[in-house]
């Protein structure tokens, strides 16, 4: 995705609750209250053959209300609908998904 | 000429090499006819020096093929090289030649899985590939690699033929510790140059990308459209590219963006799938990847995109200019037409007779 825009998402209870189930943020002891998307320059990669990243067992969905599937696409400026965003250990560490 | 590739306009993401052309299978599908290696393929030093160079380019994620990756002497060497790099390596390979060596390479050279090529249940597997027990093969790697805890993808390439094997295909794969699993279209090139009768139709191409869609809400494996599948079908694109960025949606072929492939004797090109020399853009023997990668006049059917480019329904297509154009080798294989896909269902009814013309029509 080819931007420098962020967006963050104030979460719901459900989500909040959701969110206790993946491992990589057990050890956040503060309540999340907010999820920031930051989708870089990275673009969707290449799949021609299986990439050596594509795998993650510690990966998690975040599913959005459609308030925040409209705000998503609002403010990501995308042309087609987003109901979850995927949250990994990897993005987690780059910065692309960080809670608050 | 030194270059500074970090300051290029395009970041290197990831790197596809042939290290061999030399194959232990004929398969009926093979892309590119792969069988007898390449007249003047790359020696192991060339190799190391060429990872080096990859390194240097900050290039995160490599995987090897052939051919058959094993049949290349000292491949593990050079994966080695490059994971002690920083890159993150893994592996397609047919599977027919993994025994208890094979495995040792594979943890010597710190893969971080091994994909393996599955076209099908056990008749079709054996008849696309053309050898009796090629499947039964597949399934002994499978056991060893789970043994090891290595881990494994799958990769099966569509054919008309078996197409019908897709939902037995899941279940045995998933009960197999198959933790990924990519689908992919045959393109006419190479050994199905001649028989287009064989590939998929484009009117499976809906019920193929909600099949993805559901597999993966299921959540027991990860299934995956290739840059052939797609594109923006019923808001599924989030559903079928994985689950490596935060939003994963189709936004143009990479080639050349932040991908590329190199070929056994040295060749570069945007994509492996791209098997024709009108698509080569240098040599690694006669120039360095930086120069290449940083020359931005290379790879130009991608760097200089523009929407003006795109034709037939492409061109009229309401995200025409974020799709552009679909997977530029299905589109050069099936009509010649490089921003136009033919198999988009996008917009179309799949039974469109011009959709179908296109796609079986000779050139």
């Amino acid at each position: 995705m080819e931007t420098e825009q962020a967006v963050t998402l104030y979460l719901e209870s459900w989500q909040k609750r959701m969110l206790k189930d993946f491992a990589s943020l057990k050890q956040i002891k503060k309540e999340i209250t907010k999820v920031t998307i930051r989708p870089g320059k990275g673009g969707c990669p290449t799949s021609y053959k299986i990439v050596p990243g594509s795998m993650n067992k510690e990966d998690w969905w975040i599913y959005l209300t459609d308030e925040q599937m409209l705000q998503v696409k609002e403010q990501l400026h995308l042309r087609t609908a987003v109901t979850f965003v995927n949250v990994t250990a990897d993005t987690l560490k780059s910065g692309a998904v960080a809670f608050g | 000429m030194n270059v500074d590739a970090k300051k290029g306009k395009y970041r290197l993401r990831s790197c596809l090499w042939e290290l061999t052309l030399k194959c232990n299978m004929r398969c009926m599908h093979c892309g590119s006819a792969a069988g007898r290696a390449r007249s003047s393929e790359l020696t192991l030093d060339q190799c190391l020096a060429v990872a080096d160079e990859l390194g240097e380019l900050g290039c995160a994620e490599l995987g090897f093929i052939g051919g058959e990756i094993f049949l290349y002497k000292g491949w593990e060497r050079i994966a080695r090289h490059a994971s002690d790099r920083g890159m993150l390596v893994n592996i397609m390979t047919n599977a027919y030649s993994i025994g208890e060596e094979e495995v040792r390479q594979i943890q010597y050279a710190r893969l971080s899985n091994v994909g393996i090529s599955v076209d099908g249940l056990e008749e079709n597997h054996n008849r696309i590939r053309g050898r009796k027990n090629s499947f039964a093969q597949v399934t002994n790697a499978f056991e060893l690699l789970n043994r090891e805890g290595i881990a494994i993808g799958a990769v099966t390439s569509l054919l008309e033929v078996n197409f019908p094997d897709l939902e037995e295909l899941y279940e045995f794969l998933l009960s197999h510790g198959v933790q990924i699993w990519q689908l992919q279209l045959v393109n006419p090139m190479g050994n199905m140059a001649g028989r287009r009768d064989l590939i998929l139709q484009p009117d499976k191409l809906p019920w193929l990308i909600e099949f993805i869609r559901e597999k993966n809400s299921e959540r027991r494996m990860i299934v995956v459209a290739a840059d052939s599948i797609g594109y923006y079908h019923d808001d599924s694109e989030e559903c079928i590219r994985g689950r490596r960025e935060p939003i994963c949606i189709w936004e143009g072929c990479q080639a050349g963006i932040t991908a590329f492939f190199i070929d056994s004797a040295g060749n570069v090109k945007g994509c492996g799938a791209l098997y024709d020399d009108a698509f080569i853009e240098a040599n690694v023997t006669e120039q360095r990847l930086a120069e290449i990668w940083c020359d931005e006049r290379k790879f130009s059917y991608n760097r200089a995109f523009d929407p003006q480019m795109l034709t037939g329904r492409c061109r009229d297509c309401d995200v025409g200019d974020v799709c552009k154009g679909g997977c530029r080798a299905s589109n050069y294989f099936t009509t010649g037409a490089l921003y136009e896909n033919a198999f988009c269902p996008h917009n179309r009814k799949p039974q469109d007779p011009a959709v179908l013309q296109s796609v079986f029509a000779i050139i």
